[in-house]
């Protein structure tokens, strides 16, 4: 590999996408975690703590989708030359868009509800928070079956 | 492909190359097929062959008409490398 090479550099053979990824997986799930243990909190002090912290996960996840996003289609469209794809391929761009618009969605309610204070979280939040989950989880598991790590053996 | 050609095959499974180092007569036409349930590419380095993605038991073949030492790898998972050498 030439590592003058941009294109070699960045994508060739050091697939940043499969870095990024692990960003917005792992800050989502642990926002959501937190949000969902903030409900069973009694003392309002430690609520107040550990939802502040799963916003902060929730915004850093939907701000991690922008690069992951790119780096995907970036290899989609220099590794593959962007040929139409199918098979897990496909199933993977489609189910990472879904993540991405998802993560993105709850990561605006929970900013929308931050910024105005008193509001309350609208009913079915947490019930999106568990679909995004199931959605991340299912595309992250994709993922690791198309790079080999899910691969048994 | 040319009729009459020597065919070589060549299989893609658990993230290697069977066999990982070929070495045949030029006019030689090689068959990779990808035997895993996952897709997968041969690239070669100088782009002399660049097929479309290989799903499951699909095949891609190739005229080895021009002498010389085809390195190449899957764009997918570039851990996976082979190499051709045609005499």
């Amino acid at each position: 590999m030439n590592p003058f090479d941009p294109r070699s550099a960045l994508l060739a053979k050091h697939a940043q996408h499969v870095v990024l990824v692990h960003f917005p997986i792992a800050l989502f799930l642990m926002g959501a975690a937190c949000d969902f243990a903030s409900r069973w909190m009694k003392n309002a002090t430690n609520r107040a703590t550990v939802a502040a912290a799963a916003h902060l996960n929730l915004i850093a996840a939907a701000a991690f989708v922008l690069p992951t996003l790119a780096t995907g289609i970036a290899a989609w469209q220099w590794q593959l030359a962007g040929q139409k794809l199918k098979g897990l391929l496909f199933l993977h761009l489609a189910m990472g868009s879904a993540s991405s618009l998802l993560i993105c969605t709850v990561a605006w309610i929970s900013l929308r509800q931050r910024r105005a204070p008193g509001s309350t979280l609208p009913a079915g939040y947490l019930l999106l928070e568990l679909l995004t989950s199931v959605i991340v989880a299912l595309t992250a598991h994709l993922g690791g079956f198309l790079s080999g790590v899910n691969v048994p053996g | 492909m040319a009729a009459g050609s020597p065919t070589v095959d060549v299989k893609i499974d658990n993230f290697s190359v069977d066999p990982a180092t070929l070495t045949v007569k030029a006019g030689t036409q090689i068959t990779w097929t990808n035997a895993e349930d996952i897709p997968n590419t041969v690239v070669s380095d100088n782009q002399s062959f660049k097929p479309k993605v290989l799903d499951t038991d699909e095949t891609f073949t190739f005229l080895a008409s021009k002498t010389g030492t085809y390195s190449y790898f899957c764009s997918i998972h570039p851990k996976v490398t082979g190499k051709l050498v045609v005499e």
